[in-house]
């Protein structure tokens, strides 16, 4: 048994039906873009790959990477993120069409900000509904006519995709208030790096390293005008945050101060930061806090997290927000069913990446497919979050799916469907059986907007539900992640 | 009409406040109507002042504290002018059916969205129907009946009510403050599909007005085709020459005279002023 070469346990590798597995086709064949790496895996033995797996964890845990649960039961502890070696791998031509659909969707998105904010024309044009977007809760009232530098609003935006099971990617989410976990992307590849550095040199995968330079790079371009040498901080909440090692990673990668709400102060409609040798203008803030925690003189009274008066500064011009503040009206779930047409109405082009397929039931010809069909779809209300009245129509029982066909008549503008999206699976070592199984897979990609200048991270947070079966990939609940390795060609 | 205002703010700390900023939003604004001719402030304060306009146009007077203090005490004189009449208003309205036509067009409600939703102080529950719009009078009589039915409907009764009190409570106790009064008028306005806004100033306090005592509220709506035009339900009137106008938001919080961070453990004690002096008695008497 130890001496077996693992190809054996490639051998045993049972793909989920109905699924789009990364590494092996349906014929059982390995991709062709898998195939160096699986010559390399299926030359050790099981001993060698237990032990690369060992001290590749042990990278983890010496980079000191880790993240809080809040609903632990030992009650904030701190865990190692789960780590999975078997990287996954994106081929050059399948990522070029990833890269040019993000940098598609975010500059389509900045623009419909910037239209929320100033004349409306999109919901005056009635492509998006007025109500979808006031009724969010998420419209920020003191974004109104402020003019962002450089006209941008989402500088920072984490896209989730999933790979359905026709091959194709579909966006699942946009993230661009606050969006989290890329230092695990640097991480992984760290660690990565310690097990297999011969593979790399040989593979041609893209770095990922220059995200910290890209980065500052970025929040430089939207300094306020006039400002020589900007002096920018990281904004975090503080240390009991879930995210607070990559607040101070990033930081000290950026090389900027990483600062928490009292060490700032706003006199004059200028931004201060306190230190031991007095007070230095901050002209740049990349705030780690929620809007609503921003500023207490402006939204939660009761905020500890913020810095009184930094909205005054920011609407003074005197300070760049990063992301700004109310970007969470275009982020929104119900927004983002009508994405595709954001990106024709402002970009007049076609969305590159798709969005999930949604029905949209005020549409006469979209209600009548619904109904026909409701057995093999999922129902949502467009105004609820939190998973409120969604039925899932495979799931459901002749009764329930009658019951919603009269409130969807009742009120057809209230409701979407769209198909039961499956997510692709990746061979993950699984270490309680000592082989590889599949497991559900999803891709959160980092990507950049500054003043005339964009980027996307070559790369990606792979993560993976490592429960068998398991559709949930969030790491609070018991999700790992994969390095992702983009090829160069 | 010539007016002398005078606002002022005392506050004792029972310990030291460490760090404090304290925005006062308290001077009389500019409309075509009004005109701000002077001002005075004798600020009893350890720190600095400086202004800022906020997001509705009015403009914030800001105080960071640089030393720890216990007490502080702001004032602020302003000598204001005004010709708001209300007599001519009514003959300058559009036809109902364009009023209508108006007030159902998306661009209406789109670019009037800030003053159409309910706020959580504007907030009344749909199910409440109380005195609805009808549309089958013109929006400036429905409102001038809706200020009337509230003004029967509430009692005026300082001390029961506090700023955060809601349309919906005010309606199931039937009592309160100007805030209130204008809360209610703003959250069945609103459901109507009326823009409407709060409004705080101040009011002349050689009237007999109710409210006049302290900052005073009402409220504006946009009469489709007009323009914005005053009513006050506490005391069943128009907005004229009477109402000096600070500020306007979508309700109380945007308008708050005195807002503040204060870092401090104990108790405080604040003591408020208004005095509003026509400078020409002799007109009211």
């Amino acid at each position: 048994m130890e001496r077996a070469p693992l190809k054996n346990i490639f051998a045993s590798y049972q793909a989920y039906d109905a699924c789009f597995d990364e590494v092996f086709a349906e014929d059982g064949t390995v991709r062709p873009h898998y195939h160096k790496l699986y010559e390399l895996f299926s030359g050790y033995t099981l001993r060698d790959f237990q032990e690369l797996n060992e001290r590749t964890k042990l990278a983890f845990f010496n980079q000191g990477i880790t993240f809080a649960v809040y609903s632990d039961e030992a009650g904030g502890s701190e865990r190692i993120f789960p780590f999975d070696l078997f990287p996954r791998i994106i081929p050059a031509s399948e990522w070029s069409m990833i890269e040019k659909g993000i940098i598609q969707r975010n500059y389509a998105l900045n623009l419909f900000l910037h239209d929320l904010y100033h004349d409306k024309k999109i919901l005056k044009d009635k492509v998006v509904p007025a109500d979808l977007v006031f009724s969010s809760g998420n419209y920020n009232k003191y974004m109104i006519g402020h003019n962002p530098v450089g006209g941008i609003y989402n500088h920072i935006s984490g896209t989730d995709l999933i790979r359905h099971r026709d091959g194709k990617y579909y966006i699942l989410e946009d993230n661009i208030r606050c969006p989290s976990g890329v230092s695990y992307i640097l991480a992984n590849r760290e660690a990565m790096k310690s097990g297999l550095s011969d593979l790399f040199q040989e593979s041609q995968v893209a770095l990922v390293k220059p995200y910290p330079v890209e980065l500052l790079a970025t929040i430089q371009s939207v300094a306020p005008e006039n400002v020589d040498q900007p002096t920018a901080v990281v904004l975090t909440p503080g240390i009991f945050n879930s995210a607070y090692y990559e607040h101070s990673f990033l930081a000290q990668r950026m090389g900027i101060e990483l600062v928490e709400g009292r060490d700032l102060l706003v006199d004059n409609d200028f931004v201060y930061m306190k230190t031991i040798y007095g007070r230095q203008k901050v002209d740049i803030i990349y705030r780690r806090v929620d809007d609503e925690f921003l500023d207490p003189m402006v939204y939660r009274p009761d905020s500890m997290l913020g810095v009184p008066g930094l909205m005054t500064a920011y609407r003074a011009g005197n300070v760049t927000l990063v992301n700004a503040p109310g970007t969470g009206v275009a982020d929104d779930k119900a927004v983002y069913t009508y994405v595709p047409q954001i990106i024709r109405y402002y970009l007049g082009e076609e969305a590159i990446l798709h969005n999930v397929p949604t029905w949209h039931c005020e549409k006469p010809d979209d209600l009548k497919y619904v109904l026909g069909n409701m057995a093999e779809l999922v129902l949502k209300p467009v105004d609820e979050s939190g998973g409120y009245g969604i039925v899932i129509g495979p799931q459901a029982t002749r009764a329930q799916l009658d019951e919603y066909r009269t409130r969807i008549l009742a009120n057809p503008r209230k409701y979407i469907a769209q198909p039961v999206m499956s997510l692709s699976t990746h061979a993950t070592y699984i270490e309680d059986e000592v082989m590889f199984e599949p497991r559900h897979i999803d891709l959160r990609i980092f990507s950049l907007l500054g003043k005339d200048r964009h980027y996307v991270l070559k790369g990606g947070l792979s993560r993976v539900a490592l429960r068998r079966g398991s559709l949930i990939v969030n790491s609070s609940q018991g999700g790992g992640s994969k390095d992702t390795w983009v090829l160069e060609k | 009409m010539r007016y002398s205002v005078h606002y002022l703010a005392r506050n004792h700390y029972e310990h030291p406040v460490q760090e404090a900023v304290l925005d006062f939003l308290v001077t009389p604004t500019e409309t075509p109507g009004q005109r701000l001719l002077g001002r005075q402030s004798d600020p009893r304060f350890p720190g600095k002042a400086y202004s800022y306009t906020n997001i509705f146009g009015f403009e914030v007077i800001r105080f960071r504290a640089e030393q720890p203090f216990a007490d502080c005490e702001f004032s602020f004189s302003f000598q204001v002018e005004s010709d708001v009449q209300t007599e001519a208003l009514p003959l300058a309205f559009f036809p109902l059916e364009e009023e209508l036509a108006i007030m159902d067009s998306p661009e209406f409600s789109i670019d009037h969205i800030l003053f159409l939703r309910p706020t959580p102080s504007s907030r009344l529950d749909e199910s409440q129907n109380f005195f609805p719009y009808q549309r089958n009078i013109s929006v400036f009589d429905y409102l001038l009946s809706l200020r009337d039915h509230i003004y029967e409907a509430i009692r005026f009764e300082p001390g029961i009510t506090h700023v955060h009190t809601t349309a919906e409570e005010v309606l199931a106790i039937r009592r309160g403050v100007c805030q209130d009064f204008v809360h209610l008028f703003l959250a069945i306005a609103r459901q109507s599909g009326i823009p409407c806004r709060y409004v705080s100033g101040y009011l002349d306090q050689g009237m007999q007005f109710q409210g006049a005592a302290q900052m005073h509220a009402w409220a504006e709506a946009m009469i489709p085709g007009r323009g914005w035009v005053g009513f006050d339900p506490t005391n069943k009137l128009l907005a004229d020459h009477h109402f000096i106008k600070v500020s306007h938001g979508c309700d109380y919080q945007d308008c708050a005279p005195l807002r503040g961070i204060i870092y401090m453990g104990g108790g405080q004690r604040t003591e408020y002023e208004v005095v509003v002096k026509p400078e020409n008695s002799l007109v009211n008497v």
